[in-house]
């Protein structure tokens, strides 16, 4: 427990590091978030067709309401959180690179559901915008890392550690190969 | 698995379930946990820095750290730096922390213990991120509660 501890805080700490590099944000975290901007523009247009995305804003032309997806808000920080735990974690290398792929998908999914909702709770309610945006939805995606990491435990082949994992609240040391 | 324990499916739902109310909790507490978390921070500050900050605010939720530190943006004022922080930017986890104990169905002791742990990082918090929520404020004389971002002769 405490090896995992020390290795999820000291990757935790390398990834951040690097985030705020320059050459890191040129190459992943600004296009990234001009992705993501496009991807959440091009799902809201499929229901409304007043939404534009320029660069890492997104707009509606239909009120000129606007959201500029800034450092915290496009799912970095919480995909670094799910990387550092599964690195730390011991597992044989192949389930630690599916699970990132498939940890990392889970969050991005979540966190495009979230620009969306915020996009329009800021066209409906400015002060619920606020509340959801800085405190509700910041928990939510945590506990989406958290949900996929405990997910990814339980497929978990038995063998592939020596070491006691820590088992979710409540259910002892038991780790099960199926959900 | 001990008998009755929950599984992911139900701790998970259990965790929304506590969600709502540990959020209602945590936000109509905040006066009284930003105060605790405002102290502590001050407490850092004066570590490291000793009489670098005067005094510690707290207007409404937010936490202004009144220092000691003298800018002068025009030729004739002097300006105190008076950073200001929404201590609830960093404090929100520990409404999911508190929902994550509940509904792992932690002790009560537990839960009082970890808490006061945790409400120890948001006071790091503060500290470190200083700089980037400062603003300027005259304070002529002595160091009076009121007046935000203001710039006075």
């Amino acid at each position: 427990m405490l090896r995992f501890f020390i290795l999820f805080a000291a990757i935790l700490a390398t990834l951040f590091a690097a985030e705020l590099t320059q050459p890191v944000q040129n190459a992943v975290v600004l296009p990234w978030t001009a992705a993501l901007t496009r991807i959440s523009a091009g799902l809201m247009t499929l229901f409304d067709a007043h939404v534009v995305a320029a660069g890492k804003i997104l707009r509606s032309t239909a009120n000129g309401f606007a959201v500029s997806i800034e450092a915290g808000c496009n799912g970095i920080e919480a995909a670094i959180v799910l990387i550092a735990a599964m690195l730390a974690f011991p597992a044989p290398w192949k389930y630690r690179v599916a699970g990132i792929l498939a940890g990392l998908s889970a969050v991005q999914v979540l966190n495009v559901v979230r620009v969306i909702s915020l996009f329009y709770l800021g066209q409906w309610n400015m002060k619920v915008f606020e509340w959801a945006h800085l405190y509700l939805w910041q928990a939510l995606i945590m506990l989406d890392v958290l949900i996929v990491w405990l997910v990814w435990i339980r497929m978990l082949p038995p063998t592939s550690s020596s070491a006691t994992p820590p088992a979710p609240p409540g259910e002892g040391a038991r780790r099960a190969t199926a959900i | 698995m001990t008998a009755g324990a929950p599984t992911l499916g139900k701790f998970v739902l259990r965790i929304l379930l506590w969600l709502p109310p540990c959020f209602a909790a945590w936000y109509f507490s905040s006066h009284y946990h930003a105060a605790v978390v405002g102290e502590l921070a001050l407490l850092l500050v004066q570590q490291f820095k000793s009489g670098i900050v005067s005094a510690l605010e707290h207007p409404a939720i937010n936490l202004v750290f009144v220092t000691t530190l003298q800018v002068h943006p025009e030729p004739g004022m002097t300006a105190l730096l008076l950073p200001e922080v929404n201590p609830l930017l960093y404090t929100y986890g520990l409404a999911f922390f508190l929902a994550l104990m509940l509904a792992a169905g932690a002790k009560w002791w537990k839960i009082l213990v970890r808490r006061r742990c945790t409400s120890a990082l948001p006071g790091l918090g503060h500290r470190f991120r200083f700089p980037g929520t400062s603003r300027g404020e005259t304070r002529p004389g002595n160091f009076s509660a009121g007046g935000f971002a203001r710039l006075a002769q």
